[in-house]
């Protein structure tokens, strides 16, 4: 059983309207990264929103197990498993402090307060904003209030986490925390990600990349296959990760020697904590 | 520029108003101020005087703190004290310089409604001195729980509440990036003639209103994606606690108003 699938998805925000998604069909496994890219317009944000159900697709339906987001009573239920962290970090927190954001989404699901309680610990211990739970929202940073989105969805337990351009609001130092944050999660608690993001070098961080291009999955690969499509992303006008366009360069006067190659393969999905 | 700004005026502390649940600080505050609106002898008060000055001395709070709650309502209470002293007739001629009389009963009519506009900001002062924001509207939401039957949507205002409270700063932090955005285009907010002045906050208000409403919108999605669905069946980290203590003190408010009925004229 897939963790996520597509099936025959389109979407139009409304009738008549045009078509921002056109006929995608794709499945997610559990414990997968997906990183999906694209130039603005390309449908990213409006394919985000359609996994926990805030969008319904026009056409076709999207599974979550073997839930249907289209069915209005799988909702409560898909949106406890599948998380959801949005761009601006100032936007999504609710609560007065730390600790009441943190205990939202549980209040929603109905969670035992003492539950709660000992899950907020654990979340945020998880994410390290444990240090901050008295604190309220305009005293923190913005890598630190997605960290606190991010404690506030893992509170619920979810196998699904998808985080729509999480870091493009971020200084460096926040989007490392929280690009850390994400990683020990997806290694260590095996939750699924989806992430939508502009930055190469945090594509290469997932297991597979969606290249989306006017409401189509143009591409579907593994991040490794990145760096033999150097010329083609370069050709799509996709800002290269500093290390990329070391690569390329080398590769254009024919001379990197393997070592080197290595060495910034494994190194240019780190480019924001160098 | 807005760095120094309190939300409410809430100091923490841990006196015996502190400890007190805010529903029972409510219910007193609601019950005292019923008490102040029927005294009418200058005997109740002076008993209302000493009751508001044990409360005052069981909620630790500098003096200060209530002297600058007060002093923005300092005109209200000069002016409806002179309005009423110069406007009601009776009772003795206490002056009378040719057109101009003042009666005993206006003087002590005025005296009378600003003891009671002071009584009754010096008692939600302390309300609010020793509640935080979150507390009450907690509070109210618990309070108005039954009010549900006939369509109140007690959960909702306090969810109303608790959010405006929390982006206050927000929205102040905004305010200040734009007067800076906009200042740096050019736009005057502090020189000019009012007209002028006036139309430089358009520059302000349109860029603040504009990202509040994305604001709510996002905030809106994001509420739904956490699976926020209304009050029904919620539940609630922040946890209200009625001990003894409170029992004792609005039983006390209580006895303290039945008594003061004797001294009514």
């Amino acid at each position: 059983m897939d963790a996520v699938r597509l099936q025959n998805v389109s979407f139009q925000y409304e009738e008549e309207g045009p078509w921002i998604l056109n006929n995608l069909n794709a499945s997610i496994q559990h414990g997968e990264w997906i990183a999906v890219i694209g130039p603005n317009g390309s449908g990213k944000s409006t394919l985000s929103r359609l996994f926990n159900g805030l969008y319904s697709p026009t056409l076709g339906e999207v599974f979550i197990g073997e839930q249907s987001t289209k069915i209005e009573e799988h909702l409560p239920n898909i949106r406890k498993h599948v998380g959801m962290v949005f761009q601006n970090p100032d936007h999504q927190f609710v609560a007065p402090t730390v600790r009441d954001d943190i205990a939202f989404g549980m209040e929603n699901a109905g969670v035992e307060r003492e539950e709660m309680v000992r899950r907020i610990e654990q979340a945020a211990s998880q994410t390290g904003v444990e240090r901050i739970l008295e604190a309220e929202p305009h005293r923190l940073s913005g890598g630190q209030k997605q960290r606190v989105a991010i404690a506030g969805i893992l509170a619920l337990h979810p196998k699904i986490m998808v985080l729509d351009e999480v870091t493009s609001m971020l200084d460096p130092k926040g989007r490392k925390e929280v690009m850390s944050t994400v990683e020990n999660l997806h290694t260590n608690e095996g939750v699924t990600i989806i992430s939508v993001t502009h930055h190469l070098h945090e594509a290469l961080l997932a297991d597979r990349v969606w290249y989306m291009e006017e409401g189509n999955i143009a591409f579907n690969l593994e991040s490794e296959k990145l760096f033999s499509e150097l010329k083609w992303l370069k050709d799509k006008n996709i800002p290269l990760p500093y290390g990329f366009e070391l690569l390329e360069s080398l590769r254009k006067r024919n001379q990197p020697t393997s070592s080197l190659e290595t060495f910034i393969r494994e190194t240019v999905k780190y480019e924001d904590r160098i | 520029m807005f760095e120094h700004v309190i939300i409410g005026q809430y100091l923490p502390g841990s006196s015996f108003l502190h400890r007190m649940d805010a529903r029972a600080k409510l219910i007193a505050v609601f019950l005292f101020i019923f008490i102040i609106f029927l005294m009418n002898s200058w005997a109740g008060y002076g008993i209302l005087w000493a009751g508001a000055a044990i409360i005052y001395f069981l909620s630790g709070i500098p003096f200060r703190y209530i002297r600058k709650g007060m002093f923005p309502i300092l005109i209200l209470i000069v002016f409806t004290f002179f309005l009423h002293a110069l406007f009601t007739k009776e009772g003795e001629i206490l002056i009378s310089a040719g057109f101009f009389t003042l009666y005993k009963g206006g003087v002590e009519q005025g005296l009378f409604i600003a003891f009671r506009l002071i009584l009754l900001v010096f008692i939600t002062s302390l309300l609010t001195l020793t509640t935080s924001p979150i507390d009450l509207t907690d509070a109210l939401e618990q309070l108005f729980t039954p009010l549900k039957r006939i369509g109140v949507p007690a959960h909702e205002i306090a969810l109303m509440m608790s959010i405006a409270i929390r982006f206050i700063p927000t929205l102040l932090q905004e305010t200040e990036k734009i007067v800076k955005a906009q200042s740096a285009r050019g736009a005057d907010f502090n020189k000019g003639t009012f007209q002028e002045r006036s139309q430089a906050f358009v520059a302000l208000l349109v860029p603040l209103f504009v990202r509040a409403f994305k604001r709510a919108e996002d905030l809106a999605f994001a509420m739904e994606a956490r699976g926020y669905n209304g009050g029904e069946g919620r539940t609630k980290l922040r946890q209200l606690t009625w001990s003894f203590r409170d029992s004792a003190a609005c039983t006390a408010v209580l006895i303290f108003g039945f008594l003061l009925l004797f001294f009514r004229d």
